[in-house]
């Protein structure tokens, strides 16, 4: 059985935020209390990599084109975890964006292209993916397929 | 699950302090910069292989990305393996040094193989249909039996 996380309940349910800045001490901190976490509730390898890609990908967003490297912008990322899934809130210091008007990188026009890739892979892995409005908000959903229905 | 959004409680905070100038990577100037690939030359190709298991962070793609240029500069032709053994996260930056650096190989009319890699990784590639314009293969030994044309 996995150690819990710090401030992780018996039951495996946890939920903690973050204020970060951009530095990768701080965000391989908070991958490692997620993954943690994510261990301490019952989640496999599988959910493990969903998540870390999918945190990785909105905190490169956030830091990278919401707060558009300005070093002293913060991400907040709230982060909860109970056996049906795992929520995450990635809020960004910058304007927001319209999701919609990034291209599709898989189409033929696209496809070597070096950017554009994340929010795709969000999708991809997770079950639900929204941008709140104005846009710098984003809650990630994860379901948890072993979940007790 | 309550939703985050709408909750009335705040959950526990942690502020993560600065520990060092934030945003910017220093690299001392006077040493040389830290390398996170290995080459291997070989009579057949250029072998790279990652130190990292984790190619997510965005200084190391760029030293990466540095590195590879580089090498597919220095070589008239380039024959490059590029072996993902060890490698258990990869982000999509990494996917978009990967295809700067395929684009540079085939403007000098050179190859280049990916192999080794795991099958999460290889669904990465799937998803975002990289796989259909990057060259995947089994392992070294198919990926250099692939290569074709002068050594």
């Amino acid at each position: 059985m996995a150690h819990p996380a710090p401030g992780q309940s018996h039951d495996g349910r946890f939920e903690r935020s973050w204020v970060l800045l951009e530095q990768r001490d701080s965000i391989e901190g908070l991958q490692s209390d997620v993954n943690d976490a994510l261990a301490g509730c019952g989640y496999g390898e599988a959910a493990s990599f969903a998540i870390r890609l999918a945190l990785e990908e909105a905190l490169v967003n956030g830091f990278r084109h919401g707060n558009k490297g300005n070093p002293s912008k913060h991400v907040i990322v709230e982060c909860k975890i109970d056996p049906q899934g795992v929520e995450l809130v990635v809020i960004d210091e910058g304007e927001g964006f319209d999701p919609g008007s990034v291209p599709d990188p898989t189409a033929d026009e696209n496809i070597d292209i070096p950017s554009g890739r994340g929010i795709m892979l969000m999708r991809a892995y997770m079950s639900s993916v929204e941008y709140l409005h104005p846009g710098n908000r984003l809650r990630i959903f994860y379901s948890n397929p072993n979940a007790a229905s | 699950m309550t939703p985050i959004i709408g909750s009335l409680r705040a959950p526990d905070v942690t502020f993560v302090p600065p520990q060092r100038m934030t945003g910017v990577h220093f690299f001392d100037m006077a040493q040389p910069q830290q390398s996170f690939i290995r080459i291997v030359k070989d009579p057949e190709c250029t072998l790279v292989e990652f130190t990292e298991k984790h190619i997510i962070d965005e200084v190391v793609i760029r030293q990466i990305g540095n590195e590879l240029t580089k090498l597919v500069d220095d070589s008239p032709r380039p024959r490059i393996v590029v072996t993902f053994k060890g490698v258990e996260h990869l982000s999509s930056a990494a996917l978009g040094t990967l295809l700067t650096v395929m684009n540079r190989v085939k403007a000098k009319d050179g190859q280049l193989r990916l192999c080794d890699i795991n099958a999460q990784i290889l669904q990465i590639f799937q998803i975002t249909k990289l796989n259909k314009i990057l060259r995947i293969e089994k392992d070294l030994a198919s990926a250099k039996a692939s290569l074709g044309g002068n050594k």
